[in-house]
């Protein structure tokens, strides 16, 4: 009797977890936009409270504008055509002194990092310009070249330029020994080396350094437009602040984290991708 | 090909760490080097392999003297140290020259012998331990080395897997009879896999013995020729008995 009963709660429990696993099924898409529809409730409700205390005229108006009327503004633009100017410029100054920080870090940091003697000639010398607030260069800059496009692209390439070199350093210091050994032993030459096990073995370090390279890229996009511009989100911000419009202020802050929640998301997919055989958490 | 050993020294930072060791290893032979741990069985090996070059005395691979690696030998790591980007195939052709497709057809060959013809598009995230180091196996042994060098290949694999892969080196050996140095720790591994043990012994390591074992292959693990080479190995490495015991006697 014990035994055809024990035999019945089993089954009844396979009953049981079977019915759970069609629950499930039948739950995966409304999972998914619970998930959706959870991340996104807390920003729609601060901005329901936004668009409320400035309509029924809680904050004042001409300082701090609804969210419709940002929204709008950015339309206005959009419709007759300058909003494309502005962030077309922007993109192509921020894009442009990454392609060229990145490459001069690449370059120096392999250098660096493979070579004792580089090493010891550079690495001083370049941790001490690191030293250097950034922003500290901007006046040399304007004076040596113009205040027009050379100048501004040159110091995003230098804000790019110090958190790629040193993860490239970084990641090519700690390439695992035991996996040159493996190449050595096959006989491959320092050059193969390189290519076959050291820039692969370095590529989560060096990835990580061009998306940090990228956020401070847009931080000095802002500071260079701010110094000089006649065109680009950052002159929007100037512009704003002249005209009295913080309208065009909070749109230029918007299409900012816009662009560069965009620019971010391209490489972090690219790092996905690239870096799907890695054994971590995430994997 | 074969291998000689002469005198060989290694100094660390001013302490010695093997002293004066030389043994033979003949074309086809399987040379087991056997201690315990901390005596130099694999600074040794490194020394054949060509990755260390700091060595005092002589190796001479077929009779000619070198320093350095060489692709004539193929070196099995206590680790599998496989590329974690590259598939399991892609891992296999690590040391190949050939084309693509040539490449290809001899590592699913070698995969299949193996046992991994199934896995060959899995990273070796995705592979047991067992597994890689038997794909590690198959990166070694797909260049056709006529030597190989294994540094404690199974000293990290559970008992069973253990005994599945020294049958397979054995069967690998067979069909085309590499020279194999093998380091290891394991009085039985040895017996069951070498023709000859050189046994080391001490800090610094030094050469202590060297047993030559007739048995034919495959040998059963309870032969009692075997069992008692196993008890003489035993005394002869003084580990039967604790330290302290050793001491007072």
């Amino acid at each position: 009797m014990a035994i055809s009963q024990g035999h019945h709660a089993e089954k009844e429990s396979v009953f049981k977890s079977v019915i759970k696993v069609k629950q499930k099924e039948r739950q995966g898409m409304p999972a998914f936009l619970k998930t959706a529809g959870l991340a996104l409730l807390f920003p729609i409700l601060l901005l329901a409270l936004w668009e409320g205390v400035t309509r029924f005229g809680l904050v004042a108006g001409h300082l701090l504008p609804a969210p419709s009327e940002i929204v709008g503004t950015i339309w206005a633009m959009g419709v007759d055509g300058s909003l494309w100017g502005h962030m077309g410029i922007t993109l192509y100054r921020l894009l442009w002194g990454f392609f060229w920080g990145t490459i001069v870090a690449v370059v120096i940091g392999s250098l660096v990092a493979m070579s004792r003697n580089a090493e010891t000639m550079f690495d001083p010398l370049i941790q001490a310009f690191r030293a250097i607030p950034s922003l500290a260069w901007v006046p040399l800059f304007i004076l040596w070249l113009g205040i027009g496009e050379p100048s501004k692209v040159t110091l995003i390439a230098l804000g790019v330029f110090f958190p790629v070199y040193l993860n490239v350093v970084g990641g090519i210091h700690s390439v695992d020994r035991k996996l040159i050994e493996v190449g050595k032993a096959y006989g491959l030459n320092q050059f193969q080396l390189v290519r076959r096990i050291i820039l692969p073995a370095s590529l989560p370090s060096f990835l990580t350094g061009l998306r940090s390279g990228l956020g401070l890229g847009w931080m000095f996009v802002v500071a260079a437009e701010l110094l000089g511009a006649s065109q680009g989100l950052g002159y929007l911000l100037v512009l704003g602040q002249n005209t009295l419009s913080p309208n065009v202020i909070l749109a230029s802050i918007v299409l900012f984290a816009f662009l560069g929640k965009v620019t971010d998301y391209a490489l972090k997919k690219l790092q996905t991708r690239a870096l799907h055989w890695q054994d971590n958490m995430k994997n | 090909m074969s291998i000689q050993v002469d005198k060989v020294s290694r100094t660390f930072q001013g302490t010695l760490a093997v002293d004066e060791i030389s043994f033979e290893a003949k074309q086809g032979e399987i040379v087991g080097l056997l201690g315990t741990s901390g005596c130099g069985k694999s600074t040794i090996l490194r020394a054949i392999s060509g990755l260390d070059t700091e060595y005092d005395g002589t190796v001479c691979i077929h009779g000619k003297e070198t320093r350095g690696t060489s692709r004539e030998l193929g070196v099995i790591f206590q680790e599998p140290r496989l590329m974690p980007w590259l598939t399991v195939i892609d891992n296999v052709c690590f040391g190949l020259t050939g084309t693509k497709e040539e490449n290809r057809e001899k590592a699913r060959e070698i995969l299949r012998v193996v046992g991994l013809e199934d896995f060959e598009q899995h990273y070796p995230k995705q592979l047991s331990g067992g597994m890689a180091q038997r794909t590690a196996i198959a990166r070694a042994l797909v260049t056709a080395p006529s030597t190989l060098l294994l540094d404690e290949p199974f000293s990290a694999l559970d008992a069973f897997t253990k005994l599945q892969l020294q049958d397979m080196v054995l069967e690998l050996w067979e069909s085309y009879k590499p020279t194999m140095v093998i380091v290891t720790h394991d009085i039985d591994e040895a017996l069951y896999l070498c023709d000859r043990i050189v046994i080391l012994k001490g800090q610094p390591g030094e050469l202590h013995d060297n047993l030559e074992i007739t048995q034919p292959k495959p040998r059963k693990k309870s032969d009692t020729k075997l069992a008692e080479l196993k008890e003489y190995i035993l005394e002869s490495l003084d580990i039967s008995r604790t330290p302290k015991q050793r001491k007072e006697a």
